[in-house]
């Protein structure tokens, strides 16, 4: 009698053999000593694979976890809005030079006069002032956020 | 009364809602299942604990997009072989010796009864063997043995088809045996 394969011996120990394999197999093991026996050798393996143990990790093992998890919590960044405030300033007084040489271009009509007036827009006190107020501003803003914030918060834990 | 899985999910909203302290409750839950799995892979305990770890603080991060209409766990266990893998990778541990083996197998006889000697021996021996096969035939193995996960739950779990899982079972039980019976092979020829 042909013997099952190895694929089928093992449907039989899952349970998903077809009928006719199973049929087969009843009648191997009651005429074929040496199937029984390999096929014995297999059931017990997979009994024995059915009773494996779970490995325990260390007692510290939870609270682990949960440490990392805040640690990253803590850690995940807050939205920076330093470079978001520092490109719209920069967009401000880009959208206003442009207004500024603009107007200078159309008060005169000759392509020679723009270098003057430029001259004399980058000299003048608003753009000078302009960009005091604009540095200022964003040295407060870095001060508040890199010094400031982190020593009080320092402080307070 | 609520399933395993409907359990999982009530936490998992727990903690989609900021109850962090939720998350102590699914680790607890899983963790066993995690380290094991693990620690099939690696077969170091200290690895096994970093993986799983990682696994959790990963699973954590990724929670927004797990999908709530799955079980957690074929989600959950993806990211454990994932994390095993990836350190499995970094650390190329390289396989015990099959000579430690026997002399850990002569230290485990020291005064016991003669049954529970037996499946001490038993279970000895087949940790033994899945630390010699590939991390493909352990990942099979420990799924489909240890959580008793169909074929389909494995499959979803490592990304392939049923029936190449069921393929990739066949060959690696197949392999078990193989490396179980030259182990205890070798182990007569010793006595005699």
């Amino acid at each position: 009698m042909e013997r099952l394969s190895e694929e089928q011996m093992w449907d039989v120990i899952d349970g998903l053999a077809t009928p006719d394999v199973l049929q087969k197999h009843n009648q191997l093991l009651l005429v074929d000593p040496e199937y029984k026996a390999e096929y014995q050798q297999y059931a017990v393996l997979d009994q024995q694979l059915h009773k494996l143990d779970l490995e325990v990790p260390s007692m510290r093992f939870t609270e682990n976890v949960i440490d990392n998890v805040l640690n990253i919590k803590k850690q995940a960044p807050k939205k920076d809005w330093t470079p978001a405030i520092y490109l719209s300033a920069m967009l401000v007084l880009y959208a206003l030079l442009i207004k500024a040489f603009s107007a200078a271009g159309t008060s005169s009509n000759t392509p020679e006069a723009i270098p003057d007036n430029m001259m004399s827009f980058l000299a003048s006190p608003f753009l000078l002032y302009g960009f005091i107020i604009i540095n200022i501003i964003l040295f407060f803003i870095l001060l508040d956020k890199k010094i400031l914030k982190p020593f009080f918060d320092k402080k307070v834990k | 009364m609520k399933t395993t899985e409907d359990k999982d999910i009530l936490l998992v909203n727990r903690i989609l809602r900021g109850e962090t302290p939720a998350y102590r409750e699914l680790v607890n839950r899983h963790k066993d299942y995690a380290f094991t799995i693990a620690y099939r892979i690696l077969n170091n305990r200290e690895d096994a604990e970093e993986a799983a770890q990682d696994a959790f603080v990963r699973a954590f991060n990724a929670l927004p997009n797990f999908n709530r209409e799955s079980k957690f766990t074929t989600w959950f266990y993806r990211i454990i072989i994932n994390a095993a893998l990836t350190i499995q990778q970094k650390k190329k541990i390289a396989t015990e010796n099959i000579d430690n083996a026997h002399s850990e197998a002569h230290i485990l006889r020291g005064g016991d009864s003669t049954e529970n000697l037996k499946r001490k021996e038993q279970r000895f021996y087949i940790h033994q063997a899945l630390k010699q096969l590939m991390p493909d035939d352990v990942t099979m193995i420990t799924l489909f043995y240890l959580k008793e996960q169909s074929l389909d739950e494995i499959a979803e779990i490592v990304g392939i088809e049923a029936n190449t899982v069921k393929v990739k079972l066949h060959r690696a039980r197949k392999r078990l045996a193989e490396v179980m019976q030259s182990m205890l092979k070798s182990e007569t020829q010793s006595l005699l």
